[in-house]
């Protein structure tokens, strides 16, 4: 029936929302969404044709329920899509490295968003250098805080001197200096 | 620090019965309160254009203070230890206002981007550097939309800021949510057809459609 893929779609971005990585983009399933819009205009064509004869009030219902269709599913597209970017735009602004096997999970349209979201969001932060925006938007607490290494993550330099981080040491640091650390899970924060 | 900078440094300190010290403490406070509105608020503000380039300026200068402190504080230790802990505290507090500000607003520059940029007076809201953002950034999504399945549908349905048909494509802030606000004069509102008086620091939930003007002017202040 018409619309019961889009229904699909729709269920797969709610089961999107709750998991913590993307799963892989529906090619088959949009591909098949814009064909189902495509032989609906089809339809529609026809109907519309056919109208102009007489004040024909089935044949109006039936082209009133083509295009009810056809914009329900390309919000359907649209809302799945949406979802998608927008999820990618947090992992720009985490600033992690992004796994390959989330990378897999992409589209080639997607990785291309990808990239190019990410130089506009480095663009952006130009001009704020001095404020990280990257950043946490944890209200900081203590300026020095205690981290233990869980990874070798080699030396670091910081005002306050050189630290050798190696697994399972401790060490009594500025939060700002190893904040990105603890972020791609070097360190963590005791 | 450029030319630029120097004149706003001269033009701030030429502003009468202050004196520079108060005059940075009451920028930390706008600052502040410039935060807590914007996060509080469904729509999106003026920027604080003058405001945030005061302050960075003078983040800057702390850092270099900083910097320059520490390359001698690791050849003597010297008293200075504890006034820079001090500083970086503060600095780290400035830094995350600032910070969680700018991305307050580009959350709703996201969400809004159609609408705003449907109304020249929501775009005057925007700094330059957001402006640039939002337009690159539907650039990118349309783009995206349109490799992916957009120019595929037929032509009567590519377009994404439709509003007809029942259902708007334009997300819009919802004015009518409500805020918690506080009075600082007296004033009368009016919901539903309905007066409700304001008295002097009294704290009421009201839609923000109602107080919106007054926020502006600020007879009441959201929480």
């Amino acid at each position: 029936m018409y619309g019961d893929l889009a229904h699909k779609l729709a269920l797969e971005a709610k089961r999107t929302q709750s998991l913590d990585k993307l799963p892989l983009y529906q090619d088959t399933l949009v591909r098949a969404i814009v064909r189902e819009i495509r032989d609906l205009q089809k339809e529609a064509d026809v109907l519309t044709e056919h109208a102009s004869q007489d004040d024909d009030r089935v044949n109006q219902a039936q082209l009133f329920v083509c295009h009810l269709c056809m914009r329900r599913n390309k919000r359907c597209l649209l809302a799945y899509q949406r979802l998608r970017a927008e999820r990618l735009d947090e992992l720009v602004w985490a600033n992690n490295e992004i796994s390959k096997e989330q990378m897999d999970n992409l589209s080639p349209q997607e990785q291309e968003y990808l990239k190019k979201y990410n130089d506009l969001v480095s663009e952006f932060k130009g001009p704020l250098e001095k404020i990280d925006l990257g950043g946490t938007l944890e209200p900081p607490e203590d300026v020095f805080i205690d981290v233990r290494v869980l990874k070798d993550a080699g030396e670091i330099q910081t005002e306050y001197g050189v630290f050798n981080l190696t697994k399972d040491s401790q060490f009594f640091v500025r939060q700002a200096d190893v904040e990105r650390l603890i972020q791609q899970g070097y360190l963590k924060k005791l | 620090m450029n030319f630029d900078d120097i004149l706003k440094e001269f033009e701030a300190s030429k502003r009468p019965g202050y004196n520079e010290d108060e005059l940075r403490a009451e920028d930390v406070r706008r600052l502040l309160d410039a935060w807590v509105k914007e996060r509080t608020v469904p729509e999106l503000l003026p920027y604080e254009q003058e405001l945030i380039d005061r302050i960075l300026i003078r983040i800057r200068k702390q850092i270099e203070l900083i910097e320059l402190n520490s390359i001698e504080l690791q050849t003597h230790e010297r008293e200075i230890k504890l006034r820079l802990v001090v500083i970086e505290s503060e600095l780290d507090r400035v830094q995350f206002i600032i910070r969680s500000y700018t991305r307050t607003r580009l959350q709703k520059i996201d969400k809004y981007s159609l609408y705003i940029r449907s109304s020249d007076k929501e775009t005057a809201k925007l700094s330059n550097n957001e402006f640039a953002y939002m337009e690159r950034h539907l650039e990118l999504l349309l783009e995206l939309y349109n490799s992916q399945f957009m120019k595929n549908l037929p032509e009567s349905l590519q377009a994404i800021d439709e509003t007809g048909g029942g259902v708007s494509m334009i997300d819009e802030p919802d004015l009518d949510r409500p805020v918690f606000v506080r009075a600082t004069a007296e004033n009368v509102v009016e919901v539903d057809d309905e007066e409700i008086e304001l008295t002097k620091d009294g704290i009421y939930v009201v839609r923000y459609r109602a107080v919106k003007d007054l926020v502006e002017t600020g007879d009441v202040r959201v929480l």
